[in-house]
């Protein structure tokens, strides 16, 4: 099933790349029952579609493992993209795990999962979801506030002024 | 080989390395995760023919980083990045593509 692809791209030639302004999305224009978590173990990639999964996205990265996602055509921030999310964000941010709770999960189960959110917050995690489950008034609105954590915890990181605040 | 396991095309790269995109990967993760490549699996096997850099992934030792633009019929101001893991010095997988407007300045270049 081998394809030959011959067309070619000269490595030397000098390439001007579209410079690209991410404009922030207005938080009122979120609605939390839109907003689509998904992790892929394979790639160890975390996605984050505020707006649904329904947008052409180009990912501009704004550090180390950390994108956002714009659309192409007014260049405003629909989503972010975490390469290396279990390598790397949750090494710097173990509260970031709790974000597959609400994850479209691909490869990993969710008891692996819960595994692993026991070996990075230890005691903090005991019984977390259940207890969860019983105080807060619904998944969006948690799965909401648990972006906004990791947002605002990246933010401490990077410069990410041009992010809004989520809740 | 099982279910997801079915390759929809293998193609090798500038080192003679054979590298594949399994179906799977393709629709369950870059498609469903980044829609404007739905339909444009053939431009990421010319990303892995002809690049125009490759580069050592920032995080994985195991993984490779290939950029080419023009490879979008719709944004061809902009990289299309496509990502490989390795499991031997000759045989890789595609793990994960994206539109991206620039080479990521964390990762080492290693060609050209």
């Amino acid at each position: 099933m081998a394809v030959i692809l011959t067309d070619h791209i000269d490595p030397i030639e000098e390439f001007v790349p579209r410079q690209i302004d991410p404009k922030p999305f207005r938080r009122q224009d979120i609605d939390p029952a839109k907003i689509v978590v998904s992790y892929d173990r394979r790639s160890d990639t975390l996605l984050i579609h505020l707006f649904g999964r329904g947008h052409s996205t180009i990912s501009v990265p704004v550090a180390k493992y950390l994108y956002v996602m714009v659309t192409p055509d007014t260049e405003t921030i629909v989503g972010f993209h975490i390469e290396g999310f279990l390598a790397q964000a949750v090494n710097e941010n173990p509260e970031a795990i709790a974000l597959l709770d609400y994850a479209e999960l691909r490869g990993i189960t969710p008891a692996e999962v819960r595994a692993l959110q026991g070996e990075t917050l230890g005691i903090r995690s005991q019984g977390f979801p259940l207890l969860r489950e019983a105080v807060e008034t619904s998944v969006q609105e948690h799965r909401t506030q648990a972006i906004a954590a990791f947002i605002d915890a990246e933010r401490s990181r990077w410069d990410l002024s041009v992010v809004p605040a989520i809740c | 080989m099982g279910e997801g396991d079915v390759p929809l095309w293998v193609v090798r790269d500038r080192w003679d390395r054979e590298i594949r995109l399994h179906e799977d990967i393709w629709y369950d993760h870059i498609v469903i995760g980044h829609r404007s490549l739905r339909d444009h699996e053939a431009a990421v096997a010319r990303v892995l023919t002809n690049p125009y850099r490759v580069t050592h992934d920032a995080l994985h030792d195991n993984r490779e980083c290939y950029y080419r633009q023009r490879s979008h019929p719709r944004y061809p101001e902009l990289f299309l990045k496509v990502c490989v893991e390795f499991e031997s010095e000759y045989a890789g997988e595609v793990i994960t593509a994206f539109l991206t407007p620039k080479v990521h300045s964390e990762e080492v270049q290693r060609w050209p």
